[in-house]
């Protein structure tokens, strides 16, 4: 929990940093409303990943997901499939996240039953679905052609909080449960902390595996259903490198890649940290309103955005250290005093 | 039992794999040439409505000539894919090929190279350093002006503007910013830049992002400028969603849907469209004739201009129902 925190103080430091270099405009309703939607939208399928990556997986697929989940709620919510297929909006939504579940059972039985590497089987994964989106589209743009008005506006609506924001809320509401309060949460960190212990201890590995991978891909499904509603128009290519963002974001809120480390509250850390930034290149400006007004480009996000995930490893790199370098010491010293590592108060403060 | 199983499912993951790998190579080929006929290709830089309707010009071009076309579209719009496939139209011993170069400076030595094996001219975006022999499409850069005039015209008094692109490496970009940029330093530069252009690199949730942080961060910005196709949507959607439609004007390139349905409601003011079915149709009828008739059939200064138009709100659905009509002309 310790690196939560840590990365809390980040998320603050950066806020109260860009909040003195945006001319005012960091902390006004209309920009926290987008860091929150922008913050939801990602954050919403990272959680999935995070799942995986606790149990030492990998889902590459997430952001194709995304994608087709999108492109199929709005092919099929306005006929564009087939004239005689037009479901209602909730129907299409429902029916996306429910084939994106599909997606996610049919990848978790490959790596589970055939023993096949996450790696591999999701970056199959990935193409296929992204291939399929390409197909359904046939390589154009599509977009809900006025169709669907208030489904339209939803991810863009607010009721104190923006939509996506609320739908966050929930998903992380359950996945808190799940992961920190549940018997499947102990069996999620044993997996990734030791397979092997884990399968000996009676846990059913496959099953829990298999349905980390289908819960992955729902929330893939369920943020892409979001997107359809923020998004104009969306082609096959929606949803590309978004895997990488979200794999970002469980980083930086304390996953460990090797599993059986990271919190829900982590991940949700690590989300808001990934869209501040990106907010804060577009709003970073020095001296407004004069004459040598400075902005930075665009140009910088992926040279910041990369440079704060490995500021992120170093500092987690760094904790591990000093925890190893206190042990040891801790080691040594119950050695040259092993009358006083006896007591049981040492051995409190040693643990 | 079990085996079977297993290696069935390893069969069906390899097949899928394959065939997601066959789908980035590239899609559409019209067909084989007839027997005698010359051997045409033509390339896009990506996949996009825009070549769907190009692709319409070839097919026209195809019937009243007597000829196929082998029609590549690269899937990721890299270099990398235009690359391999100039190989293997030199490989496969193509006569012609017409090619939307993704970033001609770069590509200078390759087509270059390509333009010993095949004639090879450019369409849509042009590599004007090479040896290609033509270039046929629009002229970007007049196509800019024809944005930057609506501008002035927008804001006599000046004002400021904020322009979002993919990226600003491709030709087409380059040469519709300059375009814009010079009209109106040529009206005394009344209109300035509130920051420098947005780069989306074609993710269009990061585009409509754009939009926001822009409208949130530069209060008093006037016009909002998109460059490539999906620009137009997303810059209106991020206006609707907060409220600013009718105080920020829009202005923007290309035909998607959403983009006409923004100007029939107001949100935004004008687009500049190409017409990509008419230069590909007068790509085909170029590459046959040079190779029918040899280097001579080229246009003299080695430019074909198809002029760019502005549609606004007086002529938007006669527009639309002319690209629904070209869009529906069987293949």
């Amino acid at each position: 929990m310790r690196k939560e925190f840590a990365m809390l103080g980040v998320l603050v430091v950066l806020g109260g940093f860009i909040s003195a270099f945006s001319d005012g405009t960091f902390l006004t309703q209309q920009n926290l409303n987008n860091v929150g939607k922008h913050t939801a939208l990602l954050t919403i399928f990272a959680i999935g990943e995070a799942f995986v990556i606790i149990t030492g997986g990998i889902d590459l697929s997430v952001g194709a997901i995304v994608g087709f989940s999108s492109i199929f709620t709005v092919m099929a919510s306005t006929g564009q499939f087939h004239e005689s297929f037009e479901l209602p909006i909730t129907a299409a939504a429902l029916l996306a996240v429910v084939l994106c579940a599909g997606i996610g059972l049919t990848q978790g039985l490959l790596i589970t039953r055939l023993r096949l590497a996450p790696f591999i089987v999701t970056l199959a994964g990935m193409m296929i679905v992204a291939g399929l989106s390409q197909v359904i589209t046939s390589g154009t743009s599509i977009g809900l052609k006025g169709a669907h008005r208030d489904f339209a506006k939803l991810a863009d609506a607010s009721f104190l909080l923006p939509v996506p924001f609320w739908v966050l809320i929930a998903v992380s509401l359950i996945a808190v449960y799940l992961l920190h309060f549940s018997h499947i949460g102990r069996y999620i960190y044993g997996i990734g902390g030791n397979r092997e212990a884990a399968r000996y201890s009676g846990v059913k590995v496959d099953l829990v595996e298999t349905g980390v991978y289908v819960w992955s891909a729902s929330l893939a499904g369920l943020a892409g259903v979001l997107y359809a509603s923020y998004l104009p128009s969306l082609s096959f290519s929606t949803g590309q490198m978004y895997e990488l963002y979200a794999i970002a974001a469980c980083v930086l809120g304390g996953c460990s890649l090797l599993g059986g480390e990271g919190t829900v509250l982590g991940v949700l850390i690590g989300g808001g940290i990934m869209q501040t930034l990106r907010t804060a290149i577009t709003l970073f400006v020095l001296y407004p309103g004069t004459g040598s007004e400075f902005r930075l480009s665009s140009n910088w996000e992926r040279f910041i955005v990369g440079a704060v995930i490995l500021a992120a490893v170093l500092l987690d790199y760094g904790f591990r250290r000093s925890r190893l370098f206190h042990r040891q010491r801790g080691d040594k010293h119950a050695a040259a005093f092993p009358v006083q590592t006896a007591s049981p108060e040492h051995a409190r403060r040693m643990e | 039992m079990r085996q079977v199983v297993r290696s069935g499912l390893l069969v069906a993951l390899a097949t899928a794999m394959f065939a997601g790998c066959k789908q980035e190579a590239g899609s559409d080929v019209s067909g084989t040439a007839p027997a005698g006929g010359p051997k045409l290709a033509y390339l896009t830089n990506n996949v996009s409505d825009f070549w769907t309707i190009a692709q319409k010009g070839v097919n026209k071009a195809e019937r009243e000539l007597g000829v196929t076309v082998t029609f590549r579209q690269p899937l990721q719009g890299s270099v990398e894919e235009q690359v391999k496939f100039l190989e293997d139209f030199a490989t496969q011993g193509y006569d012609a090929v017409a090619i939307s170069p993704k970033d001609a400076d770069n590509m200078t030595d390759i087509l270059n190279k390509r333009a010993r094996d095949y004639k090879l001219i450019c369409v849509d975006s042009d590599a004007p350093k090479s040896d290609r022999i033509a270039y046929v499409g629009t002229d970007n850069y007049a196509a800019g002006r024809k944005l930057g005039e609506i501008l002035v015209k927008l804001f006599p008094e000046g004002g400021e503007m904020v322009v979002f692109v993919g990226t600003l490496d491709a030709q087409n970009a380059q040469d519709r910013y300059k375009g814009i940029k010079d009209v109106l330093k040529d009206n005394g530069d009344r209109i300035t830049e509130a920051r420098a252009p947005m780069l989306d690199e074609t993710d269009r949730g990061r585009a409509k992002g754009n939009v926001e942080n822009v409208l949130t961060s530069i209060e008093g910005v006037d016009a909002l400028v998109g460059l490539w196709s999906y620009n137009g949507p997303s810059i209106a959607s991020a206006v609707e969603s907060q409220g600013r439609q009718g105080k920020v004007k829009i202005v923007c390139f290309d035909e998607e849907e959403e983009t006409l349905a923004g100007i029939r409601n107001g949100v935004i003011d004008a687009t500049v469209v190409q017409d990509p079915f008419q230069f590909s149709y007068e790509a085909v009828k170029l590459m046959v004739d040079l190779v029918r008739k040899g280097p001579e059939a080229a246009p003299r200064d080695g430019t074909l201009y198809i002029d760019a138009r502005v549609i606004d709100k007086t002529n938007v659905d006669a527009f639309a129902r002319e690209l629904a009509e070209r869009k529906k002309k069987p293949a």
